[in-house]
This record gives C-alpha cells, sequence and structure tokens, in this order.
C-alpha cells in the first residue's frame, strides 16, 4: 500500500474518524504539534548527554504515548473508531510526575527564573517545551470549538500540562549532569 | 493521517498455499491456511514476505474458518505477484499483520462503497461479515473483472459496475464511464460515509468530489496498486 493519496494536496486532510477539515484546523494544528514536539524529542535523544542516558527509556516511552495522542487527536469524539483511540489514561501523567520527582531530587533549589540554554539536550529540551505548550493551546482550541466539554482529553490536557514540566526539569538535568551552569534572568 | 500509517503490526505467521483460482487472465484468487492464531478484521490486510520483497494483501475470509484468501492482480513486470502466480500449491509463504485501519464503521450516515479493480477485497471481507445496506461503486474496464459480483449485489442497496472498456458501454446494467464521472455527476448529494480503495488517483479524485459535493459526509480510503 502507498502512504501517499494525494488527497491533501488542496489544503485539506482527512481525520483518522474520516471528517475532512482544512488544514489550518486547530485540531490538525494540535496533532502537528504532537509531531512536531515527538520529532523534538528525537533531536533531545540524539544529542543526549552521556550521563543522561537513563533518561532513554523515559523518553521513548514519551514518544510512544505522543502517538497515542496523536491518534486520539485525530479522531473526532462522535466516532466509534474513538474506542480504539482512547485518550491516555491518567498513569501516564503520574509516570510523568514520578520521573519530575526523581530529576528535581537531584537538582538545586530554583530561585529565580532562568534562561533557556546550556547543554544541546538542554536547549532542544526547551525548544519540545515551548512546542509542548503550543499543543495544549490547540488541544484546548480544539475542544472549545467542537463545544466538548473535555472530558473526552482530560487525559490528554493532563499529560500535555505534565510533560512542558517534564522537559523543564529536564533541561535542568541535562545541564546539571554536564556541568553547564544554567543562566538566571536578570530583570532590568 | 501520518505518513506512518500503513506500518504492519502483529506478529510473524507461515502460511501454505491450498488454492489458487484465476479469475481473469492477469487475476486470481490465493487461498492459503488460516494460522490457529491468526485474527483480523474486515478490511485490514497483511504484509506478505517472499523473494527477499515484501507486498501488503487485503484480506478475504475464506470460505473455511481455517483459510484466508487474497486476492491478487498479477503485475507483468512485478516480481512478487508473478511469483505467486507461478509457484507450486504447497508453498510456505511468511506474512506479519493483521494491519490497517480500513474497517466499517457503523454510523447513521450511508455506507458508500468505492472500488477499482482488485480494490473491492477489503469490501468483499467487509461484506462475508453480514454488512448489507451499502452503496457499492466498482470500477474496472470490462465486465469480467466485476469479481465477487455475485456475492456483492445481493446484499448491496444498489450496485453500480462503472466500465471504462470501450465494449463494455453496451452493457445495459453498467454505467459507461469512470466511478469518479458516476460519482461527481450522478450521485445524489447528501452526507455519506465513503469508502475508498482502489489506485492512487482514485482516491485522491474521490476526496476531491467528497470535498466540494459532499461536503459533510466522512471518507476513508486505502491505496493499491
Amino acid at each position: 500500500m502507498k502512504i501517499y493519496t494525494g488527497g491533501g494536496d488542496r489544503g485539506r486532510t482527512s481525520l483518522f474518524s474520516g471528517e475532512r477539515l482544512f488544514k489550518d484546523d486547530a485540531r490538525v494544528e494540535a496533532y502537528g504539534d504532537v509531531d512536531e514536539l515527538n520529532s523534538l524529542l528525537g533531536a533531545v535523544l540524539a544529542v543526549l548527554p552521556d550521563d543522561c542516558r537513563d533518561k532513554i527509556g523515559e523518553l521513548h516511552q514519551i514518544q510512544s504515548d505522543l502517538f497515542r495522542v496523536g491518534a486520539c487527536l485525530a479522531t473526532s469524539g462522535e466516532d466509534p473508531s474513538f474506542k480504539t483511540t482512547r485518550d491516555l489514561p491518567l498513569e501516564n501523567a503520574r509516570f510523568l510526575e514520578q520521573a519530575i520527582d526523581r530529576m528535581d531530587e537531584q537538582l538545586p533549589r530554583l530561585s529565580q527564573f532562568i534562561l533557556p540554554g546550556g547543554h544541546p539536550a538542554a536547549c532542544w529540551s526547551h525548544v519540545a517545551r515551548c512546542v509542548c505548550r503550543r499543543a495544549e493551546r490547540h488541544t484546548v482550541r480544539t475542544i472549545r470549538q467542537a463545544s466538548d466539554d473535555g472530558k473526552m482529553y482530560s487525559g490528554t490536557l493532563t499529560y500535555l500540562n505534565r510533560l512542558s514540566d517534564y522537559l523543564f526539569v529536564l533541561a535542568r538535568y541535562c545541564n546539571q549532569a554536564t556541568r553547564t551552569p544554567d543562566t538566571p534572568w536578570e530583570s532590568a | 493521517m501520518t505518513s506512518q500509517a500503513s506500518c504492519t503490526s502483529g506478529n510473524r505467521h507461515t502460511s501454505r498455499i491450498l488454492h489458487r483460482q484465476w479469475l481473469t487472465k492477469d487475476t486470481f484468487t490465493l487461498t492459503l491456511e488460516r494460522p490457529p492464531d491468526f485474527h483480523f478484521q474486515a478490511g485490514q490486510r497483511i504484509h506478505l514476505l517472499t523473494g527477499g520483497k515484501t507486498r501488503d494483501y487485503s484480506l478475504i475470509p475464506g470460505d473455511r474458518q481455517d483459510q484466508l484468501t487474497l486476492l491478487i492482480r498479477s503485475v507483468a513486470d512485478g516480481v512478487v505477484s508473478p511469483h505467486l502466480s507461478r509457484c507450486p500449491l504447497g508453498t510456505a509463504l511468511d506474512f506479519t499483520g493483521p494491519s490497517g485501519h480500513f474497517i466499517y464503521r457503523p454510523s447513521s450516515r450511508s455506507a458508500i462503497w468505492i472500488a477499482t479493480g482488485a480494490g473491492i477485497a477489503p469490501f468483499v471481507a467487509m461484506c462475508r461479515t453480514g454488512i448489507q445496506g451499502f452503496v457499492l461503486l466498482h470500477g474496472v474496464r470490462h465486465d469480467d473483472e466485476l469479481y465477487f459480483r455475485d456475492n456483492m449485489a445481493p446484499a448491496a442497496l444498489r450496485y453500480v459496475p462503472c466500465l471504462t472498456g470501450v465494449s463494455s458501454s453496451l452493457s445495459p446494467y453498467a454505467f459507461p464511464g469512470r466511478v469518479t464521472d458516476y460519482l461527481r455527476h450522478h450521485f445524489p448529494e447528501g452526507a455519506y460515509d465513503f469508502y475508498a480503495a482502489g489506485r492512487r488517483e482514485m482516491i485522491a479524485e474521490v476526496m476531491d468530489i467528497v470535498d466540494h459535493r459532499f461536503p459533510s459526509s466522512r471518507i476513508y480510503s486505502e491505496i493499491f496498486f
């Protein structure tokens, strides 16, 4: 089977649940952001310092979760196929919380804002964090436009919210592991 | 949805060829043993591995529970399909799967199935699960290529063969033209669930027609070579 149809050559795309949408629809933006985020995690993995190899398994798990998030967002809630592309359970967000707590225990307490930067893995992690926030915003917009009360994507929203926190802490973790100092923000 | 939508999943199986039946001079069915631990949904496919090459084929439930059937068009300059058309019965074949999301999704909208050539295979599988009341547009060149017509027509609310071969235009029961011509000019406007399986060009055209003539519809598609 070929993977391209040409059906999107005129600015529309098909959801997993069959609807045709313009490619600038909030829903398409949302799962596009998730795809971008997943690719950025690949960039984080590519430059992950040796002292952070323990994060490889976590990041692969997150990439796998994001595939599921993308499939969920690409399926309208009223479609029966949604049963097979269910929202993420809250356990997946708990996984992130535990990972955050483990890293945080090893980091100095943060008393001021820091500038995004440092080791390349930290830089990519910060970029991924920003894209994660954008994915979250577009997911919220999708829910609001669909007049959905958000329950259908409650696990996804929790996960994306927690993932941006994870990526912030991961950036600091990578900087610390490579003895790259965080740069504090100096207010004018 | 994504460029990875066609990825293959599932365990690796080995099966033997039980039967081959030629339907036309270049299209045949291949009946395989069904491994006891192999389950699939109508409309899904397997990823066949043979001679160092791989090809996807839609699955049709066999006449017996312990059999699977593939509908194969032998491509003259191909590698896999000519091999499958000639290899002896009993030949062992490896495959993985099932995979794919081209499955029937019940809804309040009418189901319009659109196939060209061997793209009829997933619809035959769906029909064999007992689905009825669909509209089927099957596009082929000549009426001898209307595979499984005897199975599909009785279950369909409307069965429309679309024949593009010159001599076929005389067939009184068929639409003389392409499935997309029928859809564009003869199909009543409304909101439907379209299922399209066949050549990429057909699917792209169907999507364009749906966007403009049937804007509240849904469409599911599967590309065949």
